[in-house]
């Protein structure tokens, strides 16, 4: 028995690969639900994403009443998405992309999408992830581009942009991914309701790391809330900006959009079921469920063999 | 916070004075101790261990360009690297997925190499650009372990997910395996796979360590001044908020069960 | 020995730009200043030039107080009289009898935390030169509703123009806020040109390494041959974004574009980016192996944070009596990583950013050695 369990410490590399293969794809196959626990860093984000939606409501409200008084109206507040990903990170960025999207289409809150310092295809992993996802939201498919979001594509360098765009967005991001100017309101009205930092409400990076350098340029200089969206890599090292209040949300890898994916169908669709919804993260956290039970089986396994190992080594 | 206000300028003055007297006073002839580092002190054995089995050794400085400290600390160990591999008489082949890193690589070795007289033994193809990004340069590298037979492996520099792409396939191939990385959330990675880690600052430590050259010593010891500056003052702020601030005291009153 | 001193002082020069734009606090005119407005005046435009300036007078607050919602009621001084007011219900430019002769102005209400500015500072006179009516000086008005709105100009408010500066208006962050604030734009075109640079000088690299192994017939040359070919066919889909699909010459460059990026890049390089789970698999399979109580200890957080991570962490606690105990696992997940780790991510990056700072102390005084100060060029 000990000898068997000794072996356990050298079983080749190639089966685990073979297990962890298995435990992945089989969920595409095999349809299974699970009930997703909601983290409240993702709570977080949610309900800043949504008090964006309560600030525009309560500007809209306070417009009327300046425009009966004849004074000047003040401008709605818009949510900046920087979304720089690249495929490497598609698994776990893409959902999380989907389900903001989502939340602010549905919402109608203006959405400016950009990507600083991104990967070469990231404006066009934008537009096909919108397009996927009106497609499959029949209710989504009259907001228009130029009017409810716009993708001013990819943008450089860094924190020099990061405070160019916060003095003059327009001076930073001329045009959008396609080449029309962002100036030119009649095709981009949209771009009417940023023209600094101040007339953003929230800012959110998502990409595999998303830029640190938005809390000490923005978050620090202007006041401006902060989200983030990264990959379980990274969220070792940007959980240290929740207690210290520097980001008012935070979505971990692919289980954070599954979880944005059930908030948004539990509050604003109002739909309590738990079949898997057609979010990308609510389609992968099966394939990872079961992807790190198989990783936790094999650290068990080695351990066994490594116990083994040394009982057999002292009773020898 | 606006700007840069008075605080900051002052506790950057304060950092930058501590870090300059220590450096002119190693200058000036002041000894200084630093405890010995494990993974460092292997880069020799390392070295020995591919020219015995007269295989050529791999470096690897990172993805990053010379904007991360990590890669300029990188270069301080390839030039050791290099010295100990043309003192030895091997091979040192040097990877990279950033185009600016190349030449001053190239340069380094060279340096080395000409430095104990074995110029004739240096080859500029062992300084390679392999691909554009570093996914694709571990994918290449992994081929070049296989083609070089490669007996020895250095990793040291700013290293993002791709980490693991390096070091794995490096292990089954048997190599030794030294890493060195600021970014610690690669480090269990290394760890995991590597037979040395230089795990954080150690590595910016490295440069000091290995040349033993009285700036970067004197830099060593004026930023660990700092950082017990640092220590001291998260420390008094602590007991601060603990026990003169409302708050603080509600919660020791209410431990005591008053 | 002229070279050293050369590039001594160009980085020296380089590295001065960030210690002013960063480290030392910036002086009157550059310092941004919070206040209520005294009086505004301006110039005339100057015919030719176009160009007038504003004067505004700024009354700035001594200091600043900062209040929770759970402090006392305030004496607020509406237009009706002074009135008992909550905290929670302050809005930003309400006037506070502090008491002891002193009135506050509230400058900010921020999830129930309001900052109220002590009145009496130093006045300051800000001069902005505008051209054309623009002026590089930011200057915000913050309203009732704690909103802050960009003046469209510093001229006085008029019936006419009502986008200019009015008498006790609350302004905050009135003036460019670092040295070279007006050279942001040139200084990042300048590094945006840089950048796309350093892209061109990788091609490049990949280029002569791919044509001189061609030339050479060196290793598998056959391979460099397939390098070109993917580099005319990338080039070709890349014109391919966002066109017209309405046009023949352009539909099939949309589809090659579409090929590229969503079919070919998506596929490959997340099929790279995938085999650091088998990897990860086979490393901790072979190494995470509990040699001594800390490993112990580090195999049972690590257990605890990735079953956290999943759902069947939940349903592993799911039977446990009690909301709180259902959910123990991805709770005690949360609190090793919001406690501990930050604890310890906060203490590593405290030395690595002391340690950074050091190295660049040394390359901006040129104490590194390196290849260029230790030998002559």
């Amino acid at each position: 028995m000990l000898d068997f369990l000794a072996r356990l410490q050298t079983i080749d590399r190639r089966w685990i690969y073979l297990f962890v293969a298995v435990a992945c794809a089989l969920p595409f196959y095999v349809n299974t639900e699970v009930k997703v626990y909601v983290f409240p860093e993702t709570q977080m984000f949610f309900d800043s994403v949504q008090a964006v939606k309560t600030e525009n409501d309560r500007i809209a409200a306070n417009n009327v009443k300046l425009a009966a008084q004849n004074k000047p109206t003040v401008r709605e507040k818009v949510i900046l998405l920087d979304s720089p990903w690249g495929p490497g990170s598609l698994a776990e960025n893409k959902g999380q992309d989907e389900a903001v999207f989502e939340h602010c289409l549905r919402e109608r809150i203006p959405l400016i999408i950009m990507a600083l310092d991104g990967d070469v295809n990231a404006p066009r992993y934008i537009d096909d992830i919108i397009e996927n996802l009106q497609k499959r939201c029949p209710e989504l498919r009259d907001r228009k581009y130029g009017v409810d979001w716009v993708n001013l594509g990819i943008t450089k360098t860094d924190w020099m942009a990061m405070m160019q765009m916060a003095k003059d967005f327009k001076k930073q991001l001329k045009q959008d991914s396609k080449g029309t100017s962002t100036t030119d309101y009649e095709k981009l009205p949209i771009m009417k309701k940023i023209d600094n930092i101040n007339d953003v409400g929230l800012l959110i990076c998502i990409n595999g790391w998303p830029n640190e350098n938005y809390v000490p340029f923005i978050h620090q200089q202007y006041g401006t809330k902060l989200a983030f969206g990264g990959c379980g890599m990274s969220s070792t090292y940007l959980y240290r900006f929740i207690p210290s209040g520097q980001i008012c949300g935070f979505l971990v890898s692919t289980r954070a959009a599954a979880e944005y994916d059930t908030l948004i169908h539990r509050e604003l669709l109002h739909d309590e079921t738990t079949a898997i919804h057609a979010n990308y993260g609510s389609k992968l956290i099966v394939p990872l469920a079961y992807g790190h039970l198989v990783i936790i089986l094999a650290i068990v396994l080695g351990n066994i063999g490594y116990f083994a190992t040394q009982r057999k080594r002292r009773a020898g | 916070m606006q700007h840069a206000n008075t605080q900051i300028f002052i506790i950057i003055m304060a950092i930058t004075v501590i870090i300059l007297y220590k450096i002119f006073s190693a200058r000036s002839g002041k000894k200084t101790y630093i405890r010995r580092i494990p993974g460092l002190t292997e880069i020799d054995e390392a070295v020995g261990r591919a020219t015995e089995m007269g295989r050529p050794m791999l470096y690897h400085p990172g993805n990053a360009a010379f904007d991360s400290p990590s890669t300029l600390a990188s270069m301080g160990v390839l030039g050791h690297v290099a010295q100990t591999a043309a003192k030895m008489g091997s091979r040192v082949i040097v990877i990279t997925c950033v185009p600016v890193v190349m030449p001053v690589a190239e340069d380094v070795v060279k340096g080395a190499y000409a430095a104990e007289g074995k110029l004739e033994l240096f080859n500029s193809s062992d300084i390679r650009f392999l691909a554009a990004q570093g996914d694709q340069l571990a994918l290449a590298s992994a081929r070049l372990m296989k083609e070089e037979q490669t007996a020895s492996h250095f990793y040291f520099g700013a290293y993002d997910f791709t980490a693991l792409l390096f070091t794995e396939p490096g292990q089954h191939h048997g190599a030794v395996q030294i890493a060195g990385c600021a970014e610690a959330f690669q480090i269990p990675f290394f760890i995991a796979t590597c037979d040395y880690t230089v795990i954080g600052e150690e590595l910016y430590a490295a440069g000091a360590y290995l040349t033993r050259e009285p700036t970067m010593l004197g830099s060593l010891v004026g930023q660990d001044y700092c950082k017990i500056a640092v220590l001291l003052i998260i420390l008094s702020g602590t007991v601060a908020v603990t026990f003169f601030s409302t708050k603080g005291l509600a919660v020791i009153y209410g431990l005591f069960g008053k | 020995m002229w070279k050293k001193k050369l590039i001594f002082f160009v980085t020296f020069i380089a590295g001065l730009y960030y210690m002013l734009e960063f480290v030392v606090p910036p002086t009157w005119p550059n310092s941004t200043s919070t206040g209520m407005v005294q009086s505004v005046s301006a110039t005339a435009p100057d015919a030719k030039t176009k160009t007038s300036v504003a004067t505004i007078q700024l009354a700035t607050f001594k200091r600043y107080q900062r209040w929770n919602a759970s402090d006392k009621p305030v004496t607020c001084l509406t237009a009706d009289g002074p009135k008992q007011v909550e905290i929670s219900k302050l809005r930003a430019t309400n006037v506070i009898d502090l008491g002891n002769n002193e009135r506050g102005m509230v400058t900010s209400v921020n999830n129930a935390v309001v900052m109220v500015g002590v009145m009496g500072g130093p006045t300051k006179t800000i001069y902005a030169k505008m051209v054309d009516g623009k002026s590089d000086v930011l200057a915000f008005q913050v309203d009732e509703s704690g909103g802050e709105k960009q003046y469209d100009n510093l001229q006085p408010r008029t019936k006419e123009n009502q986008g200019g500066v009015g008498s006790n208006d609350l302004i905050t962050r009135i003036g460019p806020s670092t040295y070279l604030s007006s050279q942001l734009e040139n200084a990042n075109n300048f590094l945006i040109v840089l950048g796309s640079l350093a892209f061109g000088y990788a091609l490049f690299s990949l280029w002569f390494i791919h044509s001189s192994a061609l030339r050479k017939r060196t290793g598998e040359w056959y391979m460099s041959i397939l390098f070109f070919l993917g580099l005319v066919f990338g080039i070709i889909a890349g014109t391919g974004y966002g066109l017209d699909p309405n046009t023949p010459w352009n539909a099939w460059r949309l589809f090659l574009n579409d090929l590229v990026s969503l079919k070919i890049a998506y596929a490959f390089f997340s099929a790279t980016y995938s085999i650091l789970s088998f990897y990860l698999a086979s490393a901790a399979y072979r190494s995470f192996k509990i040699k001594s109580r800390e490993a112990g200890l580090m195999m049972g957080s690590s257990l605890i944070v990735m079953l956290g991570q999943i759902p069947f962490g939940v349903y592993l606690t799911s039977w446990l009596p009690g909301e709180t105990a259902k959910t123990l696992i991805p709770r005690m997940s949360q609190w090793l990583q919001l406690v501990p780790n930050t604890a310890a991510v906060r203490g590593i990056w405290f030395g690595m950013m002391v340690a950074a700072m050091a190295i660049a102390l040394r390359f901006w005084l040129s104490l590194e050695r390196g290849a260029f100060f230790d030998r002559e060029l």
